[in-house]
């Protein structure tokens, strides 16, 4: 895991205690670790807020407003409702495809498994062993991000 | 009507031509076969010492580095690669293991492979005398099949192969060639401890029926492979990335192999749109089609997952694929 997957986790989710591999890094990473430290000084400040009560009248205007407020009708003449419902019919029929199964080539990420396909074949006696491995390195390396 | 002189001539000189040709085949084969059978079993056999010139092509781009190559009969061997992007890597096989440190990553990946019972089936073979590499005659041995070449310069001397070439689709894959070249006839056991620190477990050889008890998964074999394909082995799967597992089924023909991988669609971390390996491809990790492996195709509806890599075109792969029951 490098500092650049370290910032995405973080900025996506932080949870409150890292993850394994998250560990390991932090332990390592003097910068990733101040980030966090940050982060969750952050969180557990909000944490700490307490949340004021609202006055005992609010509830009441609250509601006495939705109560006044006009609720608008959505029906419309039965001839346009039909008319309507064949538009979307007719579309659906159309546009509407059965899904096809998703075979994908050459955009996917497959880093490890070229790097084990490599290392495996690596072990026969006529292969180039020495080029294979270079590839089996290579592909983990993409597989972790570490061009 | 009888057969006049000439034309009888000139069919004998045919049957002729065709029992010289046959011959020649066949010496040809046979030849192939004896010098084949020298390179595997020379590592058994042979302890020696030097240094090799590497150039990999990973996805479009040229990876050179110079190796020390060490080996002690019968199977031990360490490669250190002492410059360019792998400078500091250091491989180390004892046996079926290997150990891969890698300083860029700080990772040891362990893997248990043992060799393969690969043949030439249907390739098209032939040996003839080789130039000099680091000093030392050879012969060259030629293999195709599909659209996949592989030439050997082997030391007449040793049998080890001192040149390798791999070219898929007219395109070269890899190259190595020694520069310098010594038999150690008493070599040191001496440092071939497993490199870097805490190894991860990497390939693992494992049954289909031990598989699918693993992965919770039915694991079955495609029913069609690129003719000559026959199955070499079956194995387990663990994404560096994510420690997500899968089976592997590994197919070859001697020349070219490929991998057929099935994962349970309920751990789809490595090719859904989050978790760690998705952040890899967005950083531009992705190696795809483009790898040295060959292509690489996968059925993301079918349960299991299946992917498939290797030395196949993309249309042979996808039938690979959807050939899986």
């Amino acid at each position: 895991m490098t500092c650049k997957h370290v910032q995405r986790r973080l900025a996506e989710d932080l949870p409150d205690s890292p993850p394994p591999r998250l560990a390991a890094h932090l332990a390592e990473c003097e910068a990733c670790r101040a980030a966090w430290q940050r982060l969750r000084a952050g969180v557990a400040a909000l944490d700490a807020l307490s949340i004021p009560p609202a006055p005992p009248a609010l509830r009441g205007r609250v509601l006495a407003a939705i109560e006044a407020t006009p609720r608008r009708s959505l029906r419309l003449a039965p001839a346009w409702a039909a008319a309507a419902m064949a538009v979307v019919v007719v579309s659906l029929a159309v546009t509407h495809r059965p899904p096809e199964p998703r075979v994908a080539a050459g955009d996917l990420h497959a880093g490890g498994m070229v790097g084990q396909h490599a290392a495996v074949l690596a072990a026969d006696p006529l292969a180039d062993a020495t080029a294979l491995h270079a590839v089996s390195a290579l592909s983990v390396r993409a597989e972790l991000g570490e061009q | 009507m009888p057969a006049s002189g000439g034309v009888k001539r000139l069919r004998a000189l045919a049957a002729a031509l065709a029992i010289v040709l046959g011959a020649h085949l066949m010496a040809q084969h046979r030849m192939t076969r004896h010098w084949l059978a020298v390179a595997r079993q020379a590592p058994r056999t042979v302890s020696y010492t030097g240094a090799e010139e590497l150039t990999v092509f990973v996805d479009g781009r040229a990876v050179q580095s110079t190796v020390r190559v060490r080996h002690v009969a019968p199977d031990r061997t360490r490669l250190d690669y002492q410059d360019g992007e792998l400078a500091g890597m250091i491989v180390v096989t004892r046996g079926d293991r290997s150990w891969s440190y890698d300083p860029r990553t700080g990772r040891t990946d362990c893997s248990t492979a043992p060799a393969m019972p690969t043949e030439l089936r249907g390739a098209v073979a032939r040996a003839l005398p080789g130039p000099r590499v680091a000093g030392r005659p050879t012969m060259i041995v030629h293999l195709r099949a599909g659209d996949t070449v592989q030439d050997m310069c082997i030391d007449r001397a040793t049998g080890v192969i001192l040149v390798h070439r791999t070219r898929r689709a007219g395109h070269d894959i890899s190259r190595s060639r020694f520069l310098e070249f010594d038999e150690t006839p008493a070599p040191s056991l001496a440092g071939f401890d497993a490199p870097g620190g805490e190894a991860t477990a990497g390939a693992e050889p494992m049954s289909l029926a031990d598989l699918s008890a693993r992965l919770h998964l039915q694991v079955r074999a495609p029913k069609w492979l690129p003719a000559g394909l026959k199955p070499l082995g079956t194995y387990l799967y663990r994404c560096p990335c994510c420690g997500m597992e899968s089976a592997q089924l590994v197919y070859g023909d001697g020349v070219r192999f490929l991998s057929v991988f099935e994962q349970s669609k309920a751990q789809t971390s490595c090719l859904a749109d989050q978790g760690c390996c998705a952040l890899a491809r967005q950083a531009g990790g992705c190696v795809g089609g483009a790898c040295v492996a060959g292509s690489v195709v996968a059925n993301l509806d079918h349960d299991p997952l299946l992917i498939a890599l290797g030395d196949a075109g993309e249309a042979e792969l996808r039938r690979v694929v959807e050939s899986v029951p």
